[in-house]
């Protein structure tokens, strides 16, 4: 069953326009997310791979309300969240990517967890107690609760994190690179109670990563987005198996392996292109190995190849 | 049981380094020894007044008039015999009343206005920002003594016409850090959490601020008391037969080449007490940036 | 942004805050003194006279009203009437203001003359005992009351040296060149009296000398951090890897981009000057706008004080405009943020 289903979204944000510009009345824009459509299932780790500046951390914020998108809907649950979002959102939480900036520095961890109860008529006694239950959940103990966020070491802050994320019992959590500022032995700790949590709540995650080891070992599913476009979508083993989009081609050969001889990054092969000026047709064509004449001018759709994997690309066209 | 130390702890630190770094540095220190002080001083005279006074600071003596400094009249007298240091430190517990008021209300006000401004949207930002460019068009000293000539002289009026000129700096400062602290991370996970605005800004963006307005704050004090002895020279401030700094060296210029020690020595005190803020707060900001690069 | 778009925002802005400032004035000239034609008239008014003063400066009508005709009167040039002289401000203005204009620019020389190799000099020996020494210099510069700047100097080199004048523009055996600007520098040269203009010049020097030391320290500050700045920067680091002369980077490089930021103070550095300007024509007895403003404020001439005022106001509000035009000219990057 679909827990949230986003169609056609379209995010762009205004650039400052010269003289000539508001004279001729013509907008500019930057377009961060074009024509989005992908739903996410319940109980399932959708994760969400792309490079930085590819609009990931945008349909992050969109996700959970936090801007409002341009054109598209988004539904949770079947509602519209920007009709409903006060009282949907008690259904949404996020874990955000810096520990360090995602937590109030001037506030006790206990006060930070029980942020999300802030507004409902709980009494003082039993917001204590769900935050001592929760902290033990997320494996930390009952004396961290009244540390400064200054005190804990970066696991135990992003472990602070998800259980504010968890206290009031939402269906759907938003994690944008959670464990991106970690160690990597952390890292798997974490990724390891993330998937316990999973279960134990019956959670849905949306997991956004540039790190495609991290994001395979999480997700059921996998969607890749390249400068603001879903290029592939499918199980985890259809991509790793077949993967056929060539950019998902590339992030695979990408991976750090243990040779260090065969060291290469995507950054090789070329940048994100400027959102501003995006190139016209397939937006990876200039990087493409495989680009062909059709490429240059028109923009391929994200294309159902069977029920569990989907593709923008014109070699997988079947018109 | 141990959270409220936990607080102190954290603050301390930070606060511990800074002054470490003052105390190494032997201007700050200078400039600490000398604010430290002068509100010791202030507050002993504001409490114990003509005890600790040598003399009588408004009574008249025309037996002793325009006498040139000695040790019974440590800085002389003027011309109607009374004795220019004990009017002098008669005179600092206004200074020190005024600063302290002006500045603690133009940061309430910088703070309402700040955040209002950073958190509020486009027009509103807009309409403040235009407001403070407003104030900022006045040579602030006019301004201030524009406005205290017409409310009329008096301490309590010449605090409210510097607060007037004054207000505008801490809203910019309130503002620029409000919209440093929006774009943390924490204040989005509020947003998720269904936290209203003004509860975000009461929880998140004050607290995170305070600290920055308190330390730029405790160091202006040094710039109203200059301001203050401006327009207490032009008459502005406490009236006569009260002393005031400024007005003391108004009224000795004309006795410059007679009895230069009439308007010389109150303009001393006034410098120095400004120079000692400048070099605690020349010090500070040292401190401060030598914090942020050891980072 | 294009620059032509940052120049009309800038004085589309400026246009608004003068607006601003006129209502400042407004309001408090009006609240002291709400009905200023029965303040001039005296405690026993002809009712008659009252009545015709009234409708002649439009107290009759509403504020709104009356806020209308005081703008169209600040720009029309009808800046209202000094109740004791009953001389137009504007033309009291026009007086005094010539003087102030003098002082003004002799400061700005003065403290350019002084701020600029002093900021360089500590950029350079960053740390050392110069740059020690000149940062030093400049918050005494700044936190010492110009007044008692301007007592310690004149006690000292007008009275007890003796080495300038201590008041006054010209010697009492100089005659005045006959009026052309104003400024009497000016009319000296343009009539060929160069004694009138070395002697005014001498009157001119300690006063200016005096403003330009309280308020060096500006100059030299912003100087001091830009040069460390740039000094900083990868392209200087590139240039002493090429091996370029090391005086020629110097000039070249470093010192040019080093000054750009400086213009952007002149609008402040104007503000010190003519607020300092109430006490330094006070001390010295220069018959100057600070002068006119604070014999105003003694005398409760409202009129005139809200006069003075706003006239400090639009010239600090030109002088921003320009300095922010000529920086988006020297340096096109800030107009493109």
């Amino acid at each position: 069953m679909e827990i949230v289903n986003v169609t056609n979204l379209i995010k762009e944000f205004p650039l400052s326009r010269g003289l000539t510009d508001i004279l001729s009345r013509k907008r500019k824009t930057m377009r961060v997310l074009d024509n989005v459509s992908f739903s996410v299932l319940e109980g399932e780790t959708l994760g969400l791979v792309g490079e930085s500046g590819s609009g990931k951390t945008t349909l992050a914020r969109i996700l959970l309300g936090l801007i409002k998108p341009t054109s598209g809907k988004v539904m949770f649950k079947g509602e519209d969240i920007f009709n409903l979002r006060r009282l949907n959102k008690l259904e949404v939480h996020a874990v955000f990517q810096d520990p360090d900036s995602s937590l109030n520095p001037m506030m006790q961890v206990k006060d930070i967890i029980a942020e999300p109860l802030f507004n409902t008529k709980m009494s003082k006694k039993d917001v204590d107690e769900n935050v001592i239950e929760i902290l033990s959940k997320v494996g930390l103990t009952k004396e961290i609760a009244t540390r400064y966020p200054f005190e804990l070491s970066g696991g135990q802050k992003q472990r602070v994190a998800i259980a504010r994320a968890l206290i009031k019992k939402p269906k759907f959590i938003v994690l944008d690179e959670p464990t991106s500022a970690l160690d990597v032995s952390i890292q798997a700790q974490l990724l390891n109670l993330l998937i316990e949590l999973q279960g134990e709540f019956g959670l849905t995650y949306f997991f956004i990563s540039h790190n495609m080891n991290v994001i395979s070992y999480i997700s059921d599913r996998i969607a890749v987005i390249y400068a603001g476009q879903l290029v592939e979508l499918g199980t985890v083993d259809e991509l790793i198996s077949n993967p056929l989009h060539p950019y998902t081609k590339l992030l695979w050969a990408c991976v750090p392996r243990p040779d260090p001889e065969t060291k290469i990054s995507v950054k090789d092969f070329g940048e994100v292109p400027s959102l501003i000026n995006p190139p016209p047709g397939c937006r990876f064509h200039p990087r493409c190995p495989y680009a062909m004449e059709i490429c240059k001018s028109i923009s391929p759709t994200l294309e159902k190849l069977n029920n569990i994997h989907l593709v923008a690309c014109h070699l997988f066209s079947r018109r | 049981m141990s959270s409220k130390n936990k607080g102190k702890i954290k603050i301390s630190t930070f606060y511990l380094r800074i002054v470490r770094s003052i105390l190494k540095d032997p201007l700050a220190l200078l400039g600490l020894l000398i604010v430290v002080c002068f509100f010791s001083i202030s507050i002993l005279v504001a409490l114990l007044g003509d005890y600790i006074l040598p003399y009588d600071p408004i009574k008249m003596d025309f037996s002793s008039i325009l006498v040139p400094p000695s040790l019974n009249h440590l800085f002389g007298t003027d011309r109607y015999g009374r004795d220019i240091f004990s009017r002098i430190l008669a005179a600092a517990p206004t200074d020190a009343f005024v600063s302290v008021e002006v500045i603690i209300l133009s940061a309430i006000i910088g703070i309402v206005l700040g955040t209002l401004s950073g958190f509020a949207g486009r027009a509103i930002d807009e309409i403040v920002m235009r407001l403070t460019d407003i104030f900022f068009s006045f040579p602030s000293i006019i301004l201030a003594i524009a406005i205290a000539a017409v409310l009329g002289p008096g301490v309590r009026n010449a605090a409210i016409a510097i607060t007037a000129t004054w207000w505008p700096t801490y809203v910019r400062l309130a503002r620029a850090e409000t919209l440093r602290i929006k774009s943390l991370e924490f204040v989005e996970a509020a947003k998720v959490s269904n936290l209203s605005s003004y509860q975000i800004v009461l929880k998140h963006i004050i607290p995170n601020i305070l600290p920055t307005i308190i330390t730029y704050a405790t160091l202006d004090l040094g710039g109203v008391i200059l301001t203050y002895a401006g327009l207490s020279y032009f008459g502005l401030g406490a009236q006569p037969p009260l002393p005031e700094w400024g007005s003391e060296v108004f009224a000795g210029q004309d006795y410059l080449v007679v009895a230069p020690w009439w308007p010389i020595f109150p303009g001393l005190v006034i410098a120095i007490v400004s120079i000692g803020f400048a070099l605690l707060g020349d010090g500070v900001r040292d401190a401060f940036s030598k914090q942020f690069v050891s980072k | 942004m294009s620059v032509t778009t940052f120049v009309l925002r800038r004085l589309f802005m400026s246009i608004f805050v003068l607006l601003g400032v006129t209502t400042l004035t407004f309001i408090i000239s009006r609240v002291v003194v709400p009905n200023p034609a029965r303040a001039w008239i005296g405690p026993k008014p002809n009712p008659d006279l009252l009545k015709a003063l009234m409708k002649k400066y439009h107290f009759d009508e509403p504020l709104y009203m009356q806020y209308f005709y005081y703008v169209i009167g600040l720009f029309t040039g009808d800046w209202g009437v000094d109740p004791y002289s009953s001389i137009p401000i504007l033309t009291e203005i026009r007086m005094y203001f010539p003087v102030t204009i003098e002082l003004t620019i002799l400061s700005s020389l003065i403290s350019i003359l002084l701020g600029i190799p002093l900021g360089i000099l500590s950029a350079t020996h960053r740390g050392k005992t110069w740059d020690n020494a000149v940062r030093l210099s400049y918050l005494i510069s700044t936190s010492v009351p110009i007044f008692i700047v301007a007592l310690v100097l004149l006690l000292l080199l007008g009275y007890w040296l003796k080495i300038f004048p201590v008041s006054g523009q010209l010697s009492l055996n100089v005659a005045r060149p006959p009026t052309i600007t104003g400024l009497i520098m000016v009319d000296a040269l343009l009539t060929g009296n160069l004694n009138a203009f070395i002697d005014n010049l001498y009157h001119m020097i300690l006063p200016s000398f005096t403003l330009a030391l309280s308020s060096f320290g500006i100059i030299t500050r912003l100087v001091r951090s830009s040069m460390i700045e740039v000094l900083e920067m990868e392209y200087t680091k590139t240039a002493k890897v090429k091996g370029l002369n090391k005086n020629k980077i110097f000039y070249k490089h470093c010192l040019r981009n080093a000054l750009i930021p400086t213009v952007t103070i002149f609008a402040l550095l104007t503000a010190y000057f003519l607020g300092g300007s109430l006490f330094i024509e006070n001390i010295f007895s220069l018959p100057g706008m600070g002068r006119y403003t604070t014999q105003a404020l003694l005398m409760f001439n409202i009129p005139a004080v809200m006069g003075t005022t706003f006239l400090f106001a639009l010239i600090i509000i030109v002088m921003n405009f320009i300095a922010d035009v000529l920086y988006a000219l020297l340096d096109p990057r800030i107009a493109l943020e």
